[in-house]
């Protein structure tokens, strides 16, 4: 079987029955590809608006693509019970509920679920990431702590400046007799 | 009542179009999408606002991208690339292209074999019922797929991109503070 046979065996399977879940999969998949790119190359917006635009993009498609598929072949499925006694509406049943599947995953499902999605994921992210907290100064204690650094220093290396004088100035003030 | 809504062939035929299927699930998207943002109650007034209409505009660019430009143009050019396919294919050349196919086939949904008979009998071809049933399946799949692809290059790789200096004004004009995103206090070196 050549590639032109195969596409035609596709085709006709389109146009005999033109599933919608085939359209909505179609566009989610390539939402999920190229919108984050997209998101990642606005120079407009900054690098973190950007980051987290495309992943939210990005796990946006990937929750929409199983469930459009979900929705759709469930709801069909329930249409064809509805009315397995009676073939000829079966087909129509099929067609029109896996429809109505994919318009509720469309309006509710999808965004019901990234939200609750994303809820879980943003508290997720403040667990592991505990804001970091800026180092707290006071400028009076490390003056004071300066200063006394400072005269320790001078006490042990500068010699003889202050408290070891110098011979030659030195007065006897009683306090040692001999 | 509901049975009816399910088992009515006008709505089958109407949900078996791509067309209709991107705008309704579109149209769906831009009602739900800023709904739910709307809703939640973890982000502040200003920001909701302003994602929920980000949202609903870039829908609306969405729908009239691909309903107005993408998929007319794909599904024109449908029967052109189904030529160059499929050289044997008498019923792209039987049909000038897909809007003259879509008229026979909304016209003759009953009998569309037969009509397909009498179509090709002008041209002196003899197929059997189900080959020009093939016929038929193989080029209403034409331009559904057709439609298919130019939706997906439409709705992913075009909106985003026109959407942005589309949006963008639109959205300074109705709101005109754009929510401030939270930053680290910054350390007052000074103290």
């Amino acid at each position: 079987m050549n590639l032109t046979s195969t596409l035609k065996n596709v085709l006709e399977s389109v146009g005999k029955n033109n599933k919608p879940t085939y359209t909505v999969m179609a566009v989610a998949a390539a939402n999920g590809i190229f919108k984050p790119i997209s998101s990642l190359t606005d120079k407009k917006e900054k690098p973190e608006a950007r980051k987290y635009a495309a992943l939210r993009e990005f796990a946006t498609e990937v929750v929409a693509v199983p469930t459009y598929w979900a929705c759709g072949v469930g709801a069909a499925a329930m249409g064809a019970k509805l009315f397995k006694n009676n073939p000829e509406k079966k087909a129509m049943a099929r067609a029109n509920m896996m429809f109505l599947g994919v318009c509720t995953a469309a309006l509710l499902v999808i965004p019901a679920v990234c939200s609750g999605a994303l809820y879980v994921l943003e508290k997720f992210m403040k667990q592991d990431k505990k804001p970091i907290e800026p180092a707290r100064v006071n400028p009076q204690e490390n003056f004071v702590k300066n200063v006394e650094i400072k005269n320790s220093a001078d006490t042990t290396t500068k010699f003889g400046s202050i408290y070891a004088p110098s011979i030659s100035t030195f007065v006897n003030r009683g306090g040692l007799k001999i | 009542m509901i049975n009816s809504i399910l088992t009515n062939p006008s709505i089958y035929n109407i949900t078996q179009t791509t067309q209709v299927q991107v705008a309704v699930e579109t149209g769906l998207k831009a009602v739900g999408r800023p709904g739910f943002i709307l809703l939640d109650n973890s982000i502040d007034q200003n920001t909701k606002k302003y994602s929920a209409t980000k949202e609903f505009l870039y829908q609306l660019t969405c729908i009239g991208l691909s309903l107005g430009v993408v998929i007319p143009i794909f599904k024109k050019g449908s029967f052109n690339i189904a030529r160059k396919l499929f050289k044997d294919e008498p019923i792209f050349n039987v049909f000038k292209n897909s809007d003259e196919f879509n008229k026979f086939y909304n016209s003759a949904k009953e009998n569309r074999v037969e009509k397909l008979r009498e179509i090709y009998a002008r041209k002196s071809s003899d197929y059997s019922d189900e080959d020009l049933q093939k016929h038929i399946h193989l080029a209403k799949g034409m331009i559904e797929t057709t439609s298919i692809a130019g939706s997906v290059l439409g709705l992913s790789i075009m909106a985003p991109l026109i959407s942005r200096p589309f949006i963008r004004p639109i959205l300074s004009k109705v709101m005109p503070e754009k929510p401030q995103k939270s930053e680290p206090a910054k350390l007052d070196v000074q103290a």
